[in-house]
């Protein structure tokens, strides 16, 4: 298996008191981190709230810009020379995210939302039209879904929507932050389904950011445990989740019985 | 937007704008834009049949007088909301965007918020004496830094939305995000202050002309037919009444109109659409 998409040593912080005058202490929310995902392959990434789980899958998808340490694409730095997210990376990874209320602009139709991330590809106007209806029969929406708009969806069909515009590039790798925590348990193993075909259809990569240890176990074949911006404990799902060895993926599979 | 459910505040302010102001649009047409014509000896008439209201010291219409001095008022009024809302909506938009760039906006309007709005009024007549122009800057600033804070706080709680970060993700610059999804989803609250803003656009107008910072004779106005008349409350009541009502009647029915919208424009959007499930 080949990796697809590692980060290296990855440190970030933020300053504390954001107005403050005077120089302000640095509170730090990644330190050292490291960790890659090879095709094919779903990563776990759990966490308590305050791990910096969310952080980190921004500086995955180059949203934010660690301070220390390098995001590689296929083995080359995500970022070009200006510090930009490269051109020809970016339809290769995409982001689904945590509320599916606040991912989708309420002033947009479906289509023009999924249309998005083409916007910088030389693809032509009647190809981005296949891509977007291919992407909404993907996730099992009607194809008249595309004129309508967000509020007239559900929490679990508007999240589907969210996927579908991470689908519309081709992606290698999907970043899902939360990604079905903010939905009922039955929609949540209907999207969790979904994405897991997706994977078997497109050969996609995952990394699953969540703090729900079922989900994670339902979907990841290897798991990371964040606690205070470290990756304390990795290896394959079973493994870590059926035999912990640090006391936070302890205190997390506690938590979750 | 189905027009029966339209808030009662928003049909009510509508009206009483249609009232005053269509009949203030014919009249200035009528007269082109100047005062009715002076007749001095017809002067201090009572109301009649071809004066409504009757005629000022002057001999001329009352009624035509304050319909001219309405339209006016509502022009100035409009020029300058609209003049402040183009301005500070791109400064506040600058300030939301952050970086040093949007320090420099926020504290510019904080120092703006600082100067009593009369004080730059009166600045800015000294320095190029009392006219509508003059005027019409003085009101679009007074309205810029609230204009700009308003902006910002509006647009900052679109920016930290995970749609603004898959626009990002797509490309998209700060210049076209604010575009493409911030200035859409503000939009309600920045139409909702701008009707707001008119009805205190209004009242300022009037105010600076009672204080003789408006434009000068013979341009009919309100603010000043109240200064020039108020003498006159006692003996002649409709000096007074027609110039200070109608000036009310136009604050009323801007802030009814700031209501409606409102309630029409900002309420949320799931109750009166059906799911498609």
């Amino acid at each position: 298996m080949s990796i697809l998409l590692e980060a290296r040593h990855i440190q970030f912080s933020v300053s504390e008191h954001k107005s403050s005058f005077f120089a302000p202490p640095r509170k730090t929310v990644l330190q050292d981190v490291s960790l890659h995902v090879a095709e094919r392959e779903t990563l776990g990434i759990v966490g308590s709230s305050g791990s910096g789980k969310s952080t980190l899958s921004r500086i995955l998808t180059g949203l934010l810009k660690p301070e220390k340490g390098e995001v590689l694409f296929q083995g080359q730095a995500l970022r070009d020379t200006a510090g930009q997210v490269r051109k020809d990376v970016r339809p290769h990874i995409q982001m689904i995210f945590q509320d599916p209320q606040g991912a989708l602009d309420p002033r947009q139709t479906i289509r023009q939302i999924v249309k998005e991330p083409l916007h910088q590809t030389p693809l032509s106007t009647e190809e981005k039209e296949r891509r977007v209806r291919q992407a909404l029969t993907d996730v099992a929406l009607p194809v008249d879904a595309a004129d309508r708009y967000p509020r007239m969806f559900s929490g679990g069909q508007r999240q589907r929507i969210a996927i579908a515009r991470a689908l519309v590039t081709r992606p290698s790798v999907i970043i899902a932050d939360e990604a079905v925590s903010a939905l009922d348990v039955s929609t949540q193993a209907v999207v969790l389904n979904l994405l897991m075909d997706l994977q078997n259809r497109y050969g996609l990569s995952y990394i699953f950011v969540s703090h729900d240890l079922a989900v994670i176990r339902h979907i990841s074949h290897r798991v990371a445990v964040l606690d205070g911006g470290r990756i304390v404990e990795t290896g394959p799902t079973v493994s870590v989740l059926d035999h912990p060895q640090h006391p936070t993926t302890r205190a997390l599979i506690d938590a979750s019985l | 937007m189905k027009l029966p459910c339209a808030p009662k505040s928003l049909i009510a302010g509508s009206i009483l704008l249609l009232g005053f102001l269509l009949p203030a649009t014919i009249v200035w047409i009528w007269h082109g834009g100047h005062a009715p014509f002076i007749d001095i000896p017809n002067r201090y008439a009572p109301p009649s049949l071809t004066h409504p209201l009757g005629t000022d010291p002057f001999g001329r219409d009352l009624a035509s007088y304050v319909l001219t001095g309405a339209f006016n008022t509502t022009a100035i009024a409009l020029l300058s909301v609209t003049l402040g809302t183009v301005i500070g909506t791109i400064l506040g938009l600058v300030g939301a965007n952050g970086g040093k760039r949007g320090w420099a906006v926020m504290s510019a309007a904080d120092l703006g918020l600082a100067f009593p709005p009369i004080l730059i009024a009166a600045m800015l007549v000294t320095a190029q004496g009392a006219s509508a122009t003059g005027e019409i800057l003085a009101i679009a600033l007074f309205g810029i830094p609230a204009q700009i804070r308003i902006t910002k706080q509006a647009a900052q709680s679109i920016l930290v939305l995970d749609y603004i970060s898959a626009a990002r993700m797509a490309g998209f610059g700060s210049v076209a995000v604010t575009i493409r999804h911030v200035l859409p989803n503000i939009a309600p609250i920045l139409i909702v202050h701008a009707s707001t803003s008119l009805a205190l656009a209004i009242l300022s107008e009037a105010g600076l002309s009672y204080l003789g910072l408006g434009a000068p004779p013979p341009q009919p106005d309100l603010g000043r037919a109240l200064a020039s008349y108020q003498i006159h409350i006692f003996d002649h009541p409709f000096l007074v009444a027609a110039p200070g009502i109608t000036v009310m009647a136009l604050v009323l029915g801007f802030n009814l109109m700031g209501d409606g919208l409102r309630d029409l424009l900002e309420r949320p959007f799931a109750l009166n659409e059906e799911r498609l499930s």
